[in-house]
C-alpha cells in the first residue's frame, strides 16, 4: 500500500485514526499502531512480513544480549549486525555475484529503511547511548511504524525512544501533521508525477536543450516524489503524535555540495554519519584517513541505492565533490557571489543526477556529452519546444517550490493577515487536497521513486 | 545469579539459532520460488502502459488475438493486445495474466513463433522495424507475461516488471 492511493487515503488511514484515538492509553494505542503496522506491511505481500518479524526478533534479542555484559560480548555485537547486512545485501545485490539466474525482483518493500533502523538501535545500545528496548511492542513499533517503514525517514531509536512511551497529542499538532500530509501529496502528485511526464517525453530527445531539460526535470521530479513522501510520512506520524525532524530542507538552495548533502535525505546522510564516517574517524585523522573515510562512506550511500555501477558512480562523484571543497575549493567558495556558488551546486548535483537516472554508463555519458552538445542532433528541435511550452507553468513553479518562497510567504500570510491567513491557507489546501485526489481518480498509478530503494 | 544470567543468555542464544534457521529457509524459498504477482491486471496494465503513446495503436479484439497471435483467448484470465495501426508498422504489445502457470509455455512459443514469421515479413524490406523484432521482449513473470515489440520495449518492459 503506498500513502498516494484512494485506498489508504479514504479507507485505511482514516479507519487507522479512528481505531487510535478511539483506544484509551498509550500502551494500548501503541497495540493497535503496531497491528496497524503489520496489517499495513502485509497489505500487498502477506509473506514478507515473516521476513520483518524475524529482522525485529532478532534485533530485539540481540540489544539485550549487547547490553549484558559477557566475555562474548565482541561476537554478539559483530553477528547481530552481520545479520542485518547479510540479509540486506541477499535481497539488494545476490544477483551480482551468483552466476546462475535469481529472481529478485521481489525486494520486501522498506527493506533498506527498516534494517538501517534496527542497526542504528545496536548502534546506539553498543555505545550505551540507550538501554535495550525489553518491551517487545514498543521495539516492534519502532521497527515497523507505517508511517515511515515503506520510504523512511530513517529515525534513530534515540529520538523515538521517549515517544514510544508518552506523545504529545493536541488538535495542533493532529492539524500540522494533516497540512504536511497534503503537502507531501501536492508535491507527489501535481509535481512529481507531471515532472515524470516531463521526463518521458524527452527521453529520446537529442537535441542539446531537449537534454538539459531532461536532466532538469528528472531532478524535480526526484525532489519532489521524495521530498513529498516524507512530508507525508512525517505528516502521518504527527497525527499519530510522534515528532520526527524533517527529511529534505530546500536542497537546491544550497552552495556547496556538502550543503546540498546537509539538506537533501537527511536522515540517511545522518545514519551514514553517526554509524560509518564518525566509527571510522570522521574528520578526526589524517588527510590519508579522512579522504578514505569520505569516499568509504559515499560509496556505501551509493551502493545503498542499488547493485549498479551507475549508483557507485554517482556517489564516488559527489563524495569527490566533498573532498574538492575541503581541500581546495573551500576558500573561493566563499568569496565566490552567492549565485555563483548556487549555479557551481546545482550543476554539480545535476550531473550526478545523471549517472543516477542512467540504466549504465555508456547511457550515462551519452546524455552528459549531448548537453554539451557532443553527439547533439541539434540545439533544440519541436519535440523540445513542444514540451517546454506545454510544461512551461509547471517547470516554473516547480522550480519556484524548490525555494523557501512559499514557505515564508505562509509565515507572512499567519503573522500578518492572522485568522485571514490561516483561512485563505486552509482553502488553499483544500482545494489542491481535491485536485489531487481528482488526478488520483483519472490518473494512473505513480510508484514513489524511492520505494525502489 | 550468574547461573541464571548464562541461562538467560543460552535461551537467547537458541533463540537466535532458531532464527537464523528460519531465515534460511524463508530465503530459501524466496528465492527458488518465483513469486506471483498479487496485482490486479488493471493496476499492471495502466502500470506498464504509463507514458506510452499508444495513438498509433490499436487495442484489437479476441478474434485478432487468434488471428495474429493464434492464442485463444478463454485460456487466459485477461489479456490485451495492441498492434500498429500501420501494416509497415511490427510495433505489438501484449499483456496477459494466467489462469494457470502451465499455460506460460504455450505463451511463450506462440510469442516466439510470432516474432519469427514478423521477421521474416520485415527483414526484407523494412531493416528498422526487423531491429525492433529482433530487441523484442517476452517475459514470463509466473502469473503475468508480456510480449513487446516497440522502440520503447525496454522502458515498457521495466514498467512491466515495476508494475508487479
Amino acid at each position: 500500500m503506498i500513502f498516494n492511493s484512494l485506498i489508504f487515503i479514504f479507507f485505511f488511514f482514516p479507519v487507522s485514526l479512528i481505531l487510535y484515538y478511539l483506544t484509551p492509553s498509550t500502551y494500548f494505542k501503541n497495540i493497535v499502531l503496531l497491528i496497524i503496522s503489520l496489517l499495513f506491511y502485509s497489505w500487498n505481500d502477506p509473506v514478507t512480513l515473516i521476513l520483518l518479524v524475524l529482522s525485529i526478533l532478532w534485533n530485539y534479542i540481540s540489544g539485550i544480549q549487547i547490553a549484558k555484559e559477557t566475555k562474548h560480548r565482541k561476537l554478539i555485537i559483530v553477528t547481530s549486525i552481520a545479520f542485518n547486512v547479510l540479509i540486506l545485501c541477499i535481497y539488494k545485490y545476490i544477483d551480482m555475484v551468483v552466476p546462475f539466474e535469481i529472481d529478485t525482483s521481489h525486494v520486501p518493500i522498506g527493506l533498506s529503511f527498516f534494517t538501517f533502523s534496527a542497526i542504528s538501535y545496536l548502534g546506539d545500545v553498543i555505545t550505551k547511548k540507550v538501554e535495550p528496548q525489553r518491551d517487545i511492542v514498543l521495539f516492534s513499533l519502532y521497527i515497523c511504524f507505517f508511517g515511515k517503514i515503506s520510504s523512511g525517514p530513517i529515525v534513530t531509536y534515540s529520538q523515538m525512544q521517549s515517544q514510544l512511551k508518552s506523545r504529545i497529542m493536541n488538535r495542533a499538532k493532529f492539524n500540522a501533521g494533516m497540512v504536511l500530509f497534503i503537502k507531501g501529496l501536492i508535491k507527489k502528485i501535481i509535481f512529481a508525477d507531471q515532472f515524470a511526464l516531463v521526463f518521458q517525453a524527452l527521453s529520446d530527445n537529442d537535441t542539446v536543450l531537449g537534454t538539459w531539460l531532461y536532466a532538469i526535470s528528472y531532478a524535480l521530479q526526484l525532489y519532489f516524489d521524495f521530498s513529498g513522501y516524507s512530508d507525508m510520512a512525517i505528516g502521518i506520524s504527527k497525527m499519530f503524535g510522534f515528532d520526527f525532524d524533517i527529511n529534505f530542507d530546500h536542497p537546491y538552495m544550497s552552495k556547496t555540495i556538502q550543503e546540498f548533502f546537509r539538506r537533501w535525505h537527511i536522515s540517511l546522510g545522518n545514519w551514514f554519519k553517526n554509524y560509518v564516517y564518525f566509527p571510522l574517524g570522521g574528520s578526526r585523522v589524517n588527510n590519508t584517513l579522512y579522504v578514505r573515510n569520505i569516499l568509504i562512506v559515499w560509496f556505501l550511500t551509493g551502493i545503498w541505492h542499488g547493485a549498479n555501477i551507475t549508483y557507485i558512480i554517482w556517489g564516488l562523484y559527489l563524495g569527490l565533490f566533498v573532498l574538492m571543497e575541503k581541500f581546495f575549493l573551500k576558500k573561493a567558495l566563499k568569496k565566490l557571489p552567492k549565485f555563483i556558488s548556487h549555479i557551481y551546486t546545482l550543476l554539480v548535483v545535476l550531473i550526478g543526477w545523471v549517472f543516477f537516472f542512467s540504466p549504465s554508463l555508456l547511457s550515462a555519458f551519452d546524455t552528459l556529452l549531448r548537453m554539451f552538445g557532443v553527439g547533439a542532433s541539434s540545439f533544440m528541435n519541436s519535440d523540445f519546444l513542444f514540451v517546454f511550452t506545454s510544461y512551461l507553468v509547471l517547470i516554473v513553479f516547480g522550480i519556484f517550490f524548490t525555494t523557501t518562497i512559499y514557505d515564508k510567504l505562509q509565515i507572512f500570510s499567519y503573522n500578518h493577515l492572522k485568522n485571514k491567513g490561516v483561512i485563505i491557507t486552509s482553502v488553499v489546501y483544500v482545494v489542491f487536497f481535491v485536485v489531487c485526489i481528482s488526478m488520483m481518480v483519472g490518473s494512473t498509478y505513480q510508484s514513489f521513486l524511492y520505494s525502489a530503494f | 545469579m550468574k547461573k541464571k544470567l548464562n541461562g538467560k543468555l543460552d535461551i537467547l542464544n537458541i533463540l537466535k539459532g532458531l532464527i537464523i534457521g528460519l531465515m534460511c529457509i524463508f530465503l530459501y524459498f524466496t528465492f527458488s520460488t518465483p513469486q506471483a504477482s498479487t496485482k490486479d491486471f488493471t493496476s499492471v496494465q495502466n502500470g506498464m502502459l504509463n507514458n506510452i503513446d499508444l495513438s498509433t495503436m490499436e487495442l484489437k479484439d479476441n478474434i485478432s488475438i487468434k488471428r495474429f497471435l493464434d492464442l485463444e483467448p478463454e485460456m487466459f484470465e485477461n489479456i490485451i493486445y495492441y498492434k500498429s495501426q500501420d501494416a509497415l508498422n511490427a510495433d505489438e504489445i501484449v499483456l496477459v495474466q494466467f489462469k494457470s502457470s502451465n499455460d506460460a509455455k504455450t505463451f511463450e512459443d506462440k510469442m516466439k513463433a510470432r516474432i519469427d514469421e514478423q521477421t521474416n515479413i520485415f527483414s526484407g524490406y523494412a531493416p528498422e522495424q526487423a531491429d525492433k523484432l529482433n530487441n523484442s521482449v517476452i517475459d514470463i513473470q509466473v502469473n503475468y507475461a508480456c510480449m513487446i515489440v516497440s522502440q520503447d520495449a525496454k522502458t515498457i518492459h521495466d514498467q512491466f516488471l515495476r508494475s508487479l
